[in-house]
């Protein structure tokens, strides 16, 4: 067990740091405007390639760095440092998810045109996956594509969307065999935004935003060739990436509320509010507890399904953080933006149980897949 | 970079230790408790009180990250704190004992100070030393100097006595937090028995037809048990390591670990009794046994507060 850098991981430290140091924009992301929230996102991805730190996870036959993990671990932890912009911007699906399903099921015409493009912040990406009749269960999505000469034609609707309005491509799930159902005879298919037939309405959520968006299909043609994998293999092709890396993955969010609890913990000091220190010191432990349970899903080596206990648990300990920070404001936290807009990040911290698999699916899975309990018994 | 992994010869190691303890620590034994002085005699013989000495002075020179493994390994078996005390005696109690103490032909036992005055001694038995924890410091007292009488103990497999100590310690060192770094392990370990014990007989237990655990209320209380307890054995590995290192956040990672292992163990124990539901309640059920040591293990970490303020004023 070690704890400290190796000579060779504080070099690698020194460059990173020094690099951010000179590189993370000094102003925030913009709040609330869609438009320029892009213009920042891609700016810094542009930045990041043109400094060759383009991504330090793909291999460099994809054109990253493909560095080592503890080197990966790093890089993430003086982005946290450097207060660099939130790992979840308008490339996240792009970088977390398409980018590594086309690097682990996508031909080489596929990988060739489309990564770059994401590295170098050429493309923005967003999800097709759930819709109305299909969001826990995604399984009994009926978003159909049918084939028409060398064309799927596709009909249907998503929903959950994120950033729909922005993307230029879409990760998308369609069922692709008439008859099938469940699992069966869905294909992944990458999907151009900018195609003839597509209608994207954003939805109000609760915080004020309206980043994510309901998709509507009307007979929207896409080349066979956009089909990523097998033909019928979609669902596969769709969760080959879920075991990426998972504990890693949680890093990002981990380093950030020990961050924001190191935070509150002062602005409760300088209250005096006791009561609010005590609950602030079991959520540090808590959140210091998530980084060693990163660790510990790295040193045991199975990443997948394990990784998904961090993700659990930060989810929870965000809402409850954010929660203490609007009993620590008191009267104040009427204010959705007071103290840096904690009210505000309470509003959307709800989603974190929700977005992306809710909890309780997530616990399904835990309990199933990690520690050994039967599955539900299909009704009669 | 952190690096919670094991080399080939410590996991190998702190796998005998599981198996040694599978086979030397059935839970079975609780019924008729006898102050683990089999289980004693036992560990000792296979070099557990001096896990931490060097090889050329009769150790097993494991580094603080595998014993702390292996202690992780004895809370799942609910082996007695004493145990704990007899290995801080051995590696840094009054010196001319500890070659006793490592060789397993002197024992040693917790005092906890009740706050007005008395001390309670837990599972003293033959024990030679009594270790008390405070804070930092550990004191070691001659066990001759305690005078007390039997309680009805909260948890019955630790014979529990009130009374008091009428003499200064012995010796005293600063190695508390290595003390309490073994009882967050002992604890994140009864967490993970209590889960253990839990998904097991959610497995077989069959309601309607099917597996309780098949249920998602049931299910999912299950894993949140296997999750804290996950994660109160990861946090105390990392303290472990960091104390190891001396590293900064050395002892921020301790208070971490103390109060997830406590956590997790307070939770788990009694989600296994729930879990077992009417069974939950008997006598004859196991589950009881992990919440009861829980708590007593809890005392002997004192006051959460004092961990707790290191979390508030640390960076």
């Amino acid at each position: 067990m070690r704890i400290a850098d190796t000579g060779e991981e504080t070099l690698f430290r020194e460059e990173a740091r020094a690099w951010l140091a000179d590189n993370v924009p000094r102003d925030p992301r913009p709040a609330h405007n869609l438009a320029a929230q892009r213009a920042y996102d891609v700016a810094w991805r542009r930045r990041q390639f043109d400094g060759g730190w383009g991504h330090v996870a793909w291999p460099a036959d994809f054109g990253g760095r493909g560095l080592p993990l503890a080197q990966q671990l790093i890089w993430m932890e003086e982005l946290a440092r450097a207060d660099a912009p939130d790992h979840i911007d308008m490339f996240f699906v792009a970088l977390q998810h398409a980018g590594p399903t086309l690097m682990a099921c996508g031909n080489p015409q596929q990988q060739g045109f489309h990564l770059p493009r994401i590295l170098r912040g050429d493309a923005i990406w967003c999800q097709g996956f759930s819709e109305p009749g299909a969001g826990s269960d995604l399984a009994a999505l009926r978003t159909r594509g049918d084939i028409d000469g060398d064309h799927l034609v596709i009909n249907g609707q998503k929903i959950w969307t994120s950033f729909g309005g922005f993307a230029d491509h879409q990760e998308l799930l369609v069922r692709t065999d008439p008859g099938s159902s469940r699992h069966q005879g869905i294909s992944f298919v990458i999907c151009d935004m900018q195609s003839p037939g597509i209608t994207i309405r954003p939805i109000g959520n609760l915080a004020g935003d309206d980043d994510f968006c309901e998709v509507f299909y009307d007979n929207v043609r896409i080349p066979l060739t956009n089909i990523v994998g097998e033909p019928g293999a979609g669902w596969q092709v769709a969760m080959s990436t879920l075991g990426f890396e998972r504990g890693a993955a949680s890093i990002p969010g981990v380093l950030e509320i020990n961050r924001a609890i190191m935070d509150l913990i002062e602005e409760a000091r300088a209250r005096r509010d006791d009561g609010a220190l005590m609950a602030l010191a079991a959520a540090r432990a808590e959140a210091l507890s998530l980084r060693a349970m990163v660790h510990l899903v790295i040193a045991r080596g199975r990443g997948g399904s394990e990784g998904s206990m961090v993700r659990l648990r930060l989810s929870e300990l965000a809402q409850h953080v954010s929660g203490l920070a609007m009993d620590l404001l008191g009267p104040v936290a009427l204010d959705r933006s007071a103290l840096g807009g904690w009210p505000r990040r309470h509003l959307i911290d709800l989603k974190h149980t929700i977005a992306g698999g809710t909890s309780e699916i997530q616990r399904n899975i835990l309990g199933e897949r990690v520690f050994g309990l039967p599955k539900e018994a299909k009704r009669k | 970079m952190i690096d919670l992994s094991l080399d080939d010869e410590a996991r190998e190691i702190v796998t005998a230790a599981a198996e040694l303890l599978a086979k030397a620590a059935p839970i079975e034994r609780l019924r008729h408790p006898d102050g683990e002085l089999a289980l004693s005699g036992v560990l000792a013989e296979w070099g557990w009180f001096a896990m931490g000495a060097a090889a050329d002075e009769g150790g097993l020179g494991l580094g603080m990250g595998a014993q702390v493994s292996a202690w992780v390994e004895a809370g799942r078996r609910l082996a007695s704190p004493s145990l704990v005390a007899t290995a801080l005696a051995a590696c840094c109690g009054p010196v001319g004992l500890r070659p006793a103490m490592q060789a397993g032909s002197a024992r040693a036992a917790f005092a906890i100070a009740d706050g007005a005055g008395s001390v309670f001694a837990l599972d003293r038995s033959d024990a030679a030393i009594l270790v008390r924890l405070d804070g930092k410091l550990l004191h070691f007292h001659q066990a001759a100097d305690f005078t007390g009488t039997l309680v009805e103990p909260f948890d019955e497999t630790v014979p529990t006595e009130l009374g008091r100590l009428d003499a200064p310690p012995l010796f005293s060192n600063t190695e508390g937090d290595r003390a309490a770094l073994l009882i967050a392990a002992l604890l994140a370990g009864n967490a993970d028995g209590a889960a253990t014990l839990a998904i097991d007989y959610a497995c077989v237990r069959e309601q309607f037809g099917q597996p309780i655990g098949s249920f998602q209320a049931v299910k999912h209380r299950c894993v949140d048990m296997g999750v804290a307890a996950f994660a109160a054995q990861a946090q105390v590995l990392l303290a472990a390591a960091t104390l190891a290192e001396d590293a900064p956040g050395a002892q921020l990672e301790l208070a971490a670990a103390v109060m997830q292992s406590r956590r997790a163990a307070r939770a788990n124990g009694q989600g296994a009794i729930q879990v077992h539901g009417g069974m939950g309640f008997t006598a004859e059920c196991h589950a009881h046994r992990f919440f009861k040591r829980a708590h007593v293990l809890m005392r002997l970490l004192g006051d959460e507060e004092r961990y707790a303020m290191r979390l508030l004023t640390t960076n």
